[in-house]
């Protein structure tokens, strides 16, 4: 195999397909990018078993073939290259030679034999999606997957396409974010689990192309974009039944400025250490919403911010991370904060529309 | 003695200690025992000892924590009256509100003691004395007796509470401690207990006026680490606050057996008791601590303490019981006697527990369990702890509070 490609396009497919690179060093091979030739282009791939990726560019071919080639290694190089033309080639004795202008690398290969075959997956349902809402709606909700490996439904993102809406949710059983949009011409009903880092990866992924599609087969999900094909498992169960966990109403909702109220839970948080809360007031007479938190034996931080308070007063107290996570995720210059108890949760909306919802658990104290 | 008419400069604590509480309390609801030598306590026949005995029966050498057996024998023909603890807790609440009418600064130290300061201010100019009378006045009229002392901290008001009992007032005024203090028995001094006023007795030392004079490191040396405080104290400089929140480190309570117990049966109850105990005043006081200590002497007086530091704080004794339950399953050798056991949580701080989610249910269940204690609380504020218990108590005596 002799190929030689630019050095953009090169490293843009490499980044690509090392999202799928497995750390496991008990399978060797699958630390490896594999390379093949198609007549004027080249396709990569790479897989950890649980997702894998495929991708390919434009390229002058001058011999085709196929290799396995170290992964993070030959990123690290071509990264480290000037914006030139690069050539791979491989040589007999599994062995491969990077050139580009003076400079010149030589790695031994893995055997292309040994290599997992790509997944062929035919879909039952298909859907496209705008790249960038997809990506915004995947930014917004992903802060709320568990990192907890015991209850692995919660390390997924409910994916949800229904007449034409598309819907995202995501709990951690502490908090949950639920998002839904508009797209005009989906057809067709979707609903799966996909993992969290998986989807965000793919969010990540689709960068400059218009549309991303979306196809779901029994067992796994396969994200279409450009030149790239990205293949992830489902995650099998039921995910909760997260409309029942939404509050029908409120006692107490404030309007506040988005930014303000950001700016001031990162000041009051750096008093809130070693989990402590933070507690949040509302003074419906005086039209403030009191930020505050305490560290034992430090000292305490307190802020009012200005807001529109509708029904009763109200004391909650939330962990700062999750209150900083909710309303750095919601949307627009303004946003309502619904209460109905210190007890019970929390939501963060939009001040208009049902469209976003970021429910929080408070913190019960004493 | 002073008079509310002159000015008194700086802090005035007062120690307000209870006559006799527990058998005068016997002696105003039984009319016919007034007069007669009155022995509260465990009865001669077990392995009891007197908890208080009336002035009646004090004249016949009779005092607190004597066994009783020797009791019956100074004072044959005294009335033994069995601990009547929810009685004395109704009637020590009516009397601390008699204080605090008089102070916001309050300092229950036992059922029947307290630390009032009554510092006189602008707005409460009132004399130390004189709110020393008006309490002394309001007890009478209860039909109980106090001695109280007034002095300017707590070690010397507590100290002269006890110099003219009963029904005594003791006032040191501000200046004039150490030469109250001075000809006093070391062992007037709390916390210097029988050891360390025996090293002291070796050392030359037996008064309070000579302990006063003792250098630091001659304190050190004869009494530890506490010693420097304790010469101080013999000096009647006491800075400690009335009614410090911190105080409570602790809330523990310790039952000993009238006769060894070693069935798992009779231990696990006595541990159940002491752990609902224990639960009920972390409430009262708003508490919650993480870790729980369990206490056990075996019938040769060994004494085994253990103790394990749970996540999240608890005050519920259904969250403490499994806690202490294994605690003693850890401890205690199947089939070993008892002599004593002890339950106690501290580790307090504020509360904060993260709600989650799906637990949603469960979470309505504590609060459910919750709203049960609450109610359980507020019938035995009401009726007594003996009102209301857990199905598995055996009736037996109630644990003493530490």
């Amino acid at each position: 195999m002799k190929i030689s490609i630019a050095r953009g396009e090169l490293l843009d497919a490499l980044s690509t397909v090392s999202r799928g690179l497995s750390s496991r060093t008990t399978l060797p091979i699958l630390s490896g990018i594999h390379v093949s030739t198609t007549s004027a282009s080249v396709v990569f791939q790479a897989t950890d078993l649980e997702v894998s990726i495929k991708t390919s560019c434009q390229a002058r071919v001058d011999e085709s073939g196929q290799s396995v080639l170290p992964g993070k290694l030959l990123t690290d190089i071509v990264r480290s290259l000037p914006e030139a033309g690069i050539t791979i080639e491989t040589t007999g004795a599994g062995s491969a030679k990077i050139t580009c202008g003076q400079s010149v690398f030589t790695m031994r290969t893995l055997s292309p034999e040994d290599y997992p075959k790509f997944p062929e997956i035919s879909a039952e349902e298909t859907v496209s999606l705008p790249t960038e809402q997809f990506s915004h709606i995947v930014h917004q909700v992903s802060r709320s997957v568990s990192r907890d490996e015991t209850r692995p439904i919660l390390t997924g993102i409910l994916v949800v396409v229904d007449q034409n809406t598309l819907r995202m949710v995501a709990t951690d059983s502490y908090r949950l974010c639920v998002k839904e949009v508009v797209v005009s011409g989906l057809s067709g009903g979707i609903e799966l689990v996909v993992p969290g880092k998986a989807i965000e990866d793919v969010a990540k992924l689709v960068g400059s192309s218009e549309s991303v599609s979306l196809g779901v087969s029994e067992n796994q999900v396969v994200f279409t974009f450009g030149n790239t094909t990205f293949i992830s498992r489902r995650i099998e169960g039921t995910f909760p039944n997260y409309r029942q966990l939404l509050p029908k109403e409120y006692v107490t909702r404030v309007v506040i400025d988005r930014v303000e109220l950001l700016e001031a839970v990162k000041r009051v948080s750096l008093m809130a250490q070693h989990n402590s809360p933070i507690r949040l007031s509302v003074n419906t007479a005086e039209h403030t919403l009191r930020l505050s938190a305490a560290a034992q034996d430090i000292g305490e931080a307190n802020e009012d911010i200005q807001a529109v308070p509708e029904g009763e007063d109200v004391e909650i107290a939330f962990s700062h991370a999750y209150l900083l996570d909710g309303v750095a995720v919601a949307e627009g210059d303004t946003i309502a904060l619904e209460v109905t108890s210190p007890l019970k949760p929390g939501v963060i909306k939009n001040v208009e529309g049902d469209d976003f919802a970021y429910l929080l658990m408070p913190v019960r104290i004493g | 003695m002073d008079t509310p008419h002159t000015t008194w400069p700086g802090r005035a604590v007062l120690h307000v200690d209870m006559d006799a509480f527990f058998a005068s309390i016997e002696q105003l609801d039984h009319p016919e025992w007034r007069g007669l030598p009155v022995i509260v306590g465990g009865s001669a026949t077990t392995r009891g000892v007197v908890s208080t005995a009336s002035y009646e029966a004090r004249r016949y050498g009779v005092h607190s924590a004597m066994p009783s057996a020797q009791a019956a024998r100074l004072c044959p023909d005294a009335i033994w009256a069995p601990s009547r603890f929810d009685r004395y807790h109704e009637v020590s609440r009516a009397v601390v509100a008699v204080f605090e009418r008089l102070t916001p600064f309050v300092q229950q130290v036992s059922v029947d003691e307290a630390y009032l300061d009554v510092t006189p201010t602008a707005h409460r100019p009132t004399h130390p004395l004189e709110v020393a009378r008006t309490i002394q006045a309001e007890v009478d009229a209860m039909g109980l007796s106090c001695s109280i002392g007034v002095a300017t901290c707590k070690t010397v008001a507590k100290i002269a509470s006890d110099a003219d009992k009963p029904h005594g007032i003791t006032v040191v005024r501000p200046g004039d401690e150490a030469a109250f203090l001075a000809p006093m028995s070391v062992r007037a001094l709390p916390g210097v207990g029988a050891a360390t006023a025996e090293r002291l007795r070796v050392a030359g030392i037996r008064t309070l006026g000579e302990l006063a004079g003792l250098d630091d490191g001659s304190a050190l040396q004869l009494m530890g680490s506490s010693g420097q405080e304790l010469v101080r104290r013999a000096r009647g400089i006491d800075d400690r606050p009335v009614h410090d929140p911190d105080a409570v480190k602790s809330v523990s309570n310790e039952h000993t057996f009238g006769t060894d117990v070693r069935t798992r049966a009779e231990i696990e109850t006595a541990l159940k008791k002491l752990v609902e105990r224990v639960s009920e005043r972390l409430r009262r006081k708003g508490l919650q601590g993480r870790t729980a200590t369990v206490k056990l002497r075996y019938a040769d007086f060994t004494t085994r303490t253990v103790r394990h530091t749970a996540a999240l704080p608890m005050d519920l004794a259904s969250d403490l019981l499994p806690v202490a339950l294994r605690l003693l399953e850890d401890t205690w050798t199947p089939g070993a006697g008892l002599r004593l056991l002890g339950f106690g949580v501290s580790g307090f701080g504020e509360r904060s527990e993260q709600l989650d989610l799906f637990t949603a249910n469960a979470e309505d269940d504590t609060e459910r369990s919750r709203a049960l204690v609450d109610s359980i609380d507020a019938v035995r504020a009401r009726f007594g702890s003996g009102a209301i218990r857990l199905g598995m108590h055996d009736a037996g005596p109630e644990p003493e509070e530490e």
